[in-house]
Order: structure tokens, then C-alpha cells, then sequence
């Protein structure tokens, strides 16, 4: 059946009786009680989305600051110089001049006379005689 | 607010482009009280479609009520592109479908079986399809709704949309998705499959 063939079809008087009285219908209206319960959920959803709207106003700022904080801190983490230990011998040497030194602190009066062992008193030593330690 | 919803009603039917325009726009923007009005214009026709979509009175204000929540959640993304009603009997007749399918309500459609020789002894011979004779009543009413309910809901729905709701053949296919001709020729099958659920009660009527 062509288009033409069709829309004839469908402009003859038993199609067009059936289309009279499916327009003729009677028409339901739905209640105020329906209504009034429609506008409660639309009026949730709003209060729902405003609240998520509120939320992201607050949330989003604040990660953002976290983040931003977080970054900071790692990327100033990498660029403070390294406190480590340096070379070994040098190390070792330090340590052992302050050991003695603690040592001989803790000792206090009960050290050697000046001269006695060769060395001089502790409050005579200089700097080359820390370093020759 | 009873008495104003009938103007209201009225004003959006013949409203013209740039009124409905405005209120759309309001819409998008989430305005209640702009979207107030749609329902307004809107409520009773989706119901009317919807009550004869779905198994009963209940379902189909649960249906309409989803339909109008589901356009306000999605105003936003709505492009102007069809118009506002073609826009809402499109998430009725979705939600419809989906409904359908849920409870499987196929089940009690029964298959129209085009009969090409019968149809056009009815239109062509038949004086008991004169418009001014056969009058609306509840009985008759009664029949027609029960004829629908028997409908496949493809027929259903064209017939509904252009019948009843006075859709354009170009509005129909925008709704649904389908060719211009598919929708006539469905529309044909529709008024054929009432036609012989009213040959019937014609006869039944002669009898007495």
C-alpha cells in the first residue's frame, strides 16, 4: 500500500467514525491530593540538589587547599638538603674526637697532670691537637 | 487555585511560540513555579495517555507522577528540538513501555490480522459509520476502552497520540523514533482493530 493509497484509507468515513469517538473519550482529572503530592517531591528534589550544591560549595574549596597543601608539602620535602652522613673517614674521625672529649668531660679531675703522658691539660689543647687525635 | 488552573490551561493550549519559549526557559533554570505551570498544562493529557498505557488508575498517576519528576530532573538538558509536549509524552510513553515490559502485560494483546477485504467492505459499505449517528456514551465508551486495552501498544499509541491527542503524523513519528509511514499505517491498523470491536456492539444494538 503506497502513501497515497494509505492517506485515502485513512480519510474514509468508518476510519474517521473510529477517530471521532477516540477523541470523544472522556477525560480523567487527577486530584488535588495527586498534585499535592507531586509538589512534595519535586520540592525534595530541590531541597536535595541545594543541599548538594551546598555541600560541593564546601567540599570542593577544602580538597582543593588539601591537595594544593599536600603538593607543597612533598615538592619542599624534596628540594631541603640531605643531613645524612659524608664521607666515611671523616665521619669517623669526628665521632672519635668527640667520644674522647665526652670522655674526658666526664672524667673531670681525675686526668692526667699536664705532661705526664706527653700531652698537654685539656684546657691547653689547640685546635692542632684536636686534630692530630 | 482550582479556578485558575482551567485558564491556565486554556492560555498554554493556544499559547504562542515566544510564551512557551519564556517558560521553558524558566524551566531549565529550575523555576518551580514556572515548571508548576507545564504540570499545569500538562497533568490531566499525560494521565489520559498514561491511564490507558498501564493496567490501572493507580499505576497510571504513579506513571504521570514519575514522568513529571523525571522532566523536571532532566529541564536542564532539554534542546528545544521537539516541542515541550512531544518532549513529555516521549518520557510518558518510555515510562510506559518500561512498565509494560515489567509485568508483561503483551501477554493479553491480541495480534491484529489485516484482513484487506473486510476493511473495505466496512469502510466503503457500511451507512453505521455515519459520525453524526453514533453517539458517545458510557457503553460505548466501555467498548472502545475495552477494544484499546486488546490493542497491540504499538497500535495503541499511534492511536492514542493522533486520535486522542490530536499529535500531528510528523509530531507521532518525532515521538516515537519511526518513519511517517509506519505511523499511518499503524494508525490504519489501530481504527481497523476498534472498528471490528465495535462491529459487535453495532450488532448486538440491531438485534434488540
Amino acid at each position: 500500500m503506497n502513501q497515497h493509497d494509505l492517506e485515502e484509507r485513512l480519510n474514509q468515513p468508518g476510519q474517521q467514525a473510529v477517530q471521532k469517538l477516540v477523541r470523544e473519550l472522556p477525560s480523567e482529572e487527577l486530584s488535588l491530593a495527586w498534585r499535592s503530592e507531586l509538589n512534595q517531591k519535586l520540592f525534595a528534589q530541590t531541597a536535595q540538589k541545594a543541599q548538594r550544591t551546598i555541600w560541593s560549595w564546601l567540599w570542593k574549596p577544602t580538597a582543593g587547599l588539601a591537595v594544593a597543601g599536600a603538593l607543597a608539602g612533598v615538592l619542599f620535602l624534596k628540594a631541603a638538603p640531605v643531613t645524612g652522613p659524608t664521607s666515611g673517614e671523616e665521619a669517623q674521625a669526628l665521632l672519635a674526637a668527640h667520644e674522647q672529649s665526652s670522655l674526658l668531660l666526664s672524667l673531670g679531675q681525675t686526668t692526667a697532670p699536664a705532661g705526664e703522658d706527653g700531652l698537654p691539660s685539656v684546657d691547653e689543647w689547640t685546635q692542632e691537637d684536636v686534630t692530630q687525635l | 487555585m482550582m479556578e485558575l488552573a482551567p485558564r491556565l490551561t486554556i492560555r498554554m493550549r493556544t499559547a504562542e511560540p515566544a510564551t512557551e519559549s519564556a517558560l521553558i526557559e524558566r524551566c531549565r533554570k529550575q523555576d518551580a513555579e514556572a515548571f508548576g505551570k507545564v504540570v499545569d498544562a500538562y497533568q490531566n493529557r499525560v494521565f489520559g495517555f498514561v491511564r490507558r498505557m498501564v493496567r490501572d488508575s493507580e499505576e497510571a498517576a504513579d506513571v504521570t507522577q514519575e514522568v513529571f519528576i523525571k522532566a523536571f530532573q532532566a529541564f536542564a538538558r532539554f534542546d528545544g528540538r521537539s516541542s515541550l509536549r512531544t518532549w513529555l509524552f516521549r518520557i510518558a510513553y518510555n515510562l510506559c513501555v518500561d512498565r509494560a515490559r515489567k509485568h508483561d502485560r503483551g501477554l493479553n494483546e491480541t495480534r491484529l490480522d489485516a484482513n484487506e477485504n473486510e476493511e473495505s467492505a466496512w469502510d466503503v459499505a457500511d451507512d453505521r459509520w455515519d459520525p453524526e449517528t453514533l453517539l458517545m456514551d458510557e457503553e460505548l465508551a466501555g467498548v472502545i476502552e475495552h477494544g484499546l486495552a486488546t490493542m497491540s501498544e504499538k497500535l495503541r499509541t499511534v492511536l492514542l497520540l493522533h486520535d486522542k491527542e490530536d499529535f500531528a503524523y510528523e509530531e507521532i513519528a518525532q515521538t516515537l523514533n519511526l518513519p511517517i509511514g509506519t505511523v499511518k499505517s499503524r494508525l490504519f491498523l489501530a481504527r481497523a482493530h476498534l472498528q471490528k470491536h465495535l462491529r459487535t456492539y453495532l450488532d448486538g444494538g440491531n438485534d434488540r
